[in-house]
């Protein structure tokens, strides 16, 4: 059958059969759209390199799944899979993405969870991709579905585990894609491991009977060990280097400080020509009474975002064209990061907050506070995670030699290095971003 | 204020008995609009959320509470958490500023609860979670889905103690 091939930056070529319906879910508008969705937010502003789309990572996700199936088949033969649930896996693969908002989970509290809107998208019977899963098999939406929601899925039968954790957990197909991908756009290197050796030694093997459930689980030889410790490094270098970047973060916290006002100015009812400014596709957002129809959606991208933020930075609001201002052009903030928890730190929060307020930068606007998720100092969830963790989501080795056969990788005897960045607990860092010409004045206010 | 909701709910029982009990009451605790709103998933032991997991691990790494591991026969560990002495001083000074009046306001009618699920046999607290995760519109429906997802039967004695536990907290979602 002739291909379509897409040239890759990792993996060389995808191919797709040309006349296969996972082209045309590859060509439907819902898929598409994820073109005009930058991967990795506003790490531009960090790394210029890093502009590539949630389209070319859904491809590296796809692929990788093309090749993880066959690895399976491969050592336990076709008949571990029940009918259709291959096609559901390449679709899921490939479909994971698309509830994405603008700038990916940049602005995910604002835009919501781009799971739950993903699921919405796959079982509506109005979107493309569903009418090309219908097509295929009329129950293939709800089995994607399923894949891809973090909940059961009411009247849906529930996936096999070792399937739903191809699609997420701590050693997943998303996870091996986007940290090599994130790693070559932004020119950061920390993201390499030797990804081939943890796709082609997968296999599968019945749990010890004291799970719970007795799944069938996802497991890797000892041979494979350093290999994945290696892909835990990587993933907690990427996150120290940049996807917590304190530039990039503090203009996504930017971003959503001005979404959040421009939805309290249409609130108001002396600014009804500042509702007549906003862009259409994201009217659902800011004004209330308005449903977000799945053709909003479809229009709904980064450009629309940035656009809406140049109309903006013409706004009579003082404080919200400033704000555009400052991002549009990339400039004017300064950070400070502050040692303990926000209650830790009452004294400090409020100097700053009065300083602010005095030099007429209101704090509700100009202090941005980010505290960084646990995953950043926690790449792996291991030991803690025994009591309550399930082997969907940790990575477990497989050998003669471990008590029962299985071992959860931060156990094993000769990994203790990885245990400096997933046993350690860190008091937290809570990073303060403000205008950045008062920055020496709070940086001395705090000293 | 994730952090000093979480370690306000913690100082105002003795201690936590386990990390699952903490997922659990939390969960049940959010469906009645406690401010906490931490993502859960479904696991074996019923909702489960990583990001409250994380915040454990930052209040305990930031000495505001303590988490003492218990190894239990099965190979299973178990965490008791209490606030520490650090602890209960930084809740004190912090309250006693307007922001932290007002977060504390926000949490305050709360903690009757947490301490009533804190008193609760484990394992219905397990299955009241899994319901309330569950339910929808329809307690048969959630009552079923949880039975067949934990592998008990349909009357057992605890599952239905849990589901009237599960609607004390779901009703007036």
């Amino acid at each position: 059958m002739p291909e379509k091939l897409f040239r890759d930056p990792l993996y060389d070529y995808i191919a797709v059969d040309k006349d296969s319906w996972l082209l045309k879910l590859i060509n439907c508008p819902e898929v598409q759209r994820l073109r005009y969705i930058k991967q990795l937010g506003l790490s531009h502003f960090t790394y210029p390199g890093s502009t590539h789309s949630r389209f070319s990572h859904s491809l590296g996700v796809y692929y990788l799944m093309t090749q993880c199936l066959e690895q399976v088949e491969r050592t336990h033969g076709t008949s571990v899979f029940g009918a259709g649930e291959k096609e559901a896996l390449l679709a899921a693969a490939l479909l994971h993405d698309i509830g994405h908002g603008p700038f990916s989970h940049a602005t995910e509290s604002f835009f919501d969870d781009h799971v739950a809107r993903a699921v919405s998208i796959i079982t509506n019977c109005g979107s493309s991709v569903n009418k090309v899963l219908s097509e295929v098999d009329e129950e293939l939406p709800g089995k994607v579905a399923s894949l891809v929601a973090k909940k059961p899925l009411k009247g849906l039968p529930q996936p096999h585990l070792w399937q739903k954790s191809l699609i997420s957990s701590q050693l997943d197909m998303d996870r091996l894609d986007y940290l090599r991908r994130d790693s070559l756009a932004s020119g950061a290197e920390y993201g390499n491991f030797d990804w081939f050796r943890i796709l082609h030694t997968m296999a599968l093997k019945k749990s010890p009977p004291n799970q719970p459930q007795k799944p069938t689980l996802l497991v890797w030889p000892d041979k494979t060990k350093y290999a994945i410790e290696e892909y835990i490094f990587a993933r907690f270098y990427m996150y120290q280097s940049v996807y917590y970047h304190h530039t990039t973060r503090a203009f996504e916290q930017l971003l959503l400080k001005i979404l959040n006002l421009g939805r309290e100015l249409a609130s108001q009812q002396d600014h009804r020509d500042f509702k007549q400014h906003i862009l259409p596709p994201l009217r659902p957002f800011l004004t209330s009474g308005q449903t977000l129809q799945l053709n909003d959606f479809l229009y709904l991208t980064d450009d629309v975002v940035m656009a809406q933020v140049a109309v903006w930075n013409k706004d009579r609001n003082p404080v919200l064209s400033d704000l555009a201002r400052r991002l549009l052009f990339r400039t004017g903030l300064g950070w400070t990061s502050i040692q303990g928890t926000e209650m830790e730190n009452p004294d400090k929060i409020i100097a700053i907050r009065n300083y602010l307020d005095q030099q007429g930068k209101d704090h509700n606007y100009y202090l941005l506070k980010d505290s960084a998720k646990a995953s950043v100092y926690n790449p792996y969830r291991s030991v803690s995670a025994r009591e309550e963790q399930s082997s969907v989501t940790s990575i477990i080795l497989c050998d003669e030699f471990y008590d029962g056969g299985l071992a959860e990788i931060s156990e094993v005897p000769d990994l203790q290095r990885l245990k400096a960045i997933t046993a350690e607990k860190s008091s937290p860092v809570m990073r303060y971003y403000f205008p950045k010409e008062h920055e020496r004045q709070i940086k001395k206010l705090l000293s | 204020m994730k952090d000093y909701w979480l370690a306000k709910l913690i100082s105002s029982v003795q201690e936590v008995d386990s990390r699952k009990r903490l997922q659990k009451s939390v969960f049940l605790l959010q469906l009645k609009r406690c401010p906490l709103k931490c993502d859960y998933l479904l696991h074996y032991y019923g909702p489960y959320s990583f990001e409250l997991a994380g915040l454990m691990d930052q209040l305990d790494g930031a000495d505001i509470i303590e988490e003492s591991p218990e190894q239990l026969g099965t190979g299973v560990v178990r965490y008791t958490s209490r606030i520490t002495d650090k602890g209960s001083r930084v809740l004190n000074s912090f309250e006693k500023t307007e922001r932290g009046r007002e977060v504390r306001d926000e949490i305050t009618r709360f903690i009757p609860r947490f301490q009533k699920l804190n008193g609760e046999d484990l394992w219905v607290l397990e299955l009241a979670a899994t319901a309330g995760y569950y339910y929808e519109d329809d307690w048969q429906d959630a009552k079923t889905q949880t039975a067949t997802f934990k592998r008990i039967r349909i009357n057992d004695t605890k599952l239905r103690t849990a589901i009237e536990l599960a609607k004390e907290f779901v009703n007036t979602r």
